[in-house]
């Protein structure tokens, strides 16, 4: 069976994809390219529905800049993974929702809206899901400045010593 | 204490397992002492499907502010006397939990909320092995 390697995969990608685009080969198996916050729906588009990728997750990590969220697709047949990584800016954490492209995407976005912040534009049904119903909608706990201390005497909990 | 049902809870004791926000290793842990390997069915310990039925509760997971009220309420539908069993680290003690945002207590402290006189069996481990379940079960049912 023929595999697709990285570089291939990038070649073939840039077919598809016009856009600014970085990319980083951390190993056979992973690699991740940067993409502006505009391009994420493109490249949704050709990574999952042209190239035929596996969705597996997104995460959403609060870093210097603002909050970083990576999209990761399995290419299960080539035996690699590919992470698109996407940042959305500390005062104005909006990003294009793909869940319109990627159908699996839909619990995973209100999860990161819900603990991080970031408003996912486009997105059917942005409401909450896992977190606990006492806790307020502009309450993020996976921020850096989330304040536990602060947190525990205003909704009465009990405080660690 | 009637005597009657004690009686059968040492012939038989039927468990019935709540996953209270773990991360599933008890759980698969658990499942592994019913499949043929360890399988407890043959001292007469059965998964059931309702509290109703069960005389053990296996509890894996540190308790989440969203399940806290199902718990006490599958607690007070088993029928009494019965056995609480903290299956793991997070069970017993909250483990790597204690302390965040969305943990509301070790398994014991929220079902003491309810039920002062509650029977608890710990089996701490990260996952604990189905050796240690069925030991710990064994211990449990002797002091009923």
């Amino acid at each position: 069976m023929n595999r697709m390697s990285i570089p291939e995969f990038i070649i073939e990608l840039k077919k598809g994809y016009s856009g600014p685009l970085e990319y980083q080969q951390r190993s056979e198996k992973r690699v991740y390219i940067r993409v502006p916050r505009e391009n994420i729906q493109d490249i949704a588009f050709v990574i999952f529905r042209k190239m035929g990728a596996k969705f597996s997750i997104a995460s959403g990590v609060d870093v210097q800049k603002g909050f970083e969220v990576l999209y990761h697709f399995t290419f299960d047949r080539d035996n690699f993974i590919c992470t698109v990584r996407t940042l959305a800016p500390r005062d104005d954490p909006k990003l294009d929702s793909i869940a319109s492209i990627v159908p699996g995407a839909l619990w995973i976005e209100r999860e990161i809206y819900e603990i991080l912040g970031v408003v996912f534009t486009g997105h059917p049904k942005l409401k909450r899901l896992v977190k606990a119903e006492f806790i307020g909608e502009h309450e993020f706990p996976f921020r850096k400045d989330f304040d536990q201390k602060k947190f525990k005497e205003k909704h009465k909990l009990p405080i660690p010593k | 204490m009637p005597k009657l049902s004690t009686k059968w809870i040492k012939k038989s004791p039927w468990v019935y397992h709540v996953g209270t926000g773990g991360c599933n290793n008890c759980d698969i842990e658990i499942l592994d002492c019913l499949t043929p390997r360890f399988d407890v069915e043959r001292f007469g310990i059965k998964l059931v499907v309702s509290p109703r039925h069960a005389d053990v509760l296996l509890v894996s997971g540190p308790v989440t502010y969203h399940i806290k009220s199902r718990l006490q309420e599958v607690y007070q539908q088993v029928p009494k006397p019965c056995v609480v069993a903290c299956i793991g680290a997070c069970a017993c003690s909250m483990g790597i939990f204690k302390d965040a945002y969305s943990v509301a207590g070790p398994v014991d402290r929220v079902i003491k909320e309810i039920d002062p006189n509650a029977i608890f069996v710990y089996v701490p481990g990260c996952p604990p092995k189905p050796e240690t379940m069925i030991m710990a079960l064994v211990k449990a049912l002797q002091k009923i």
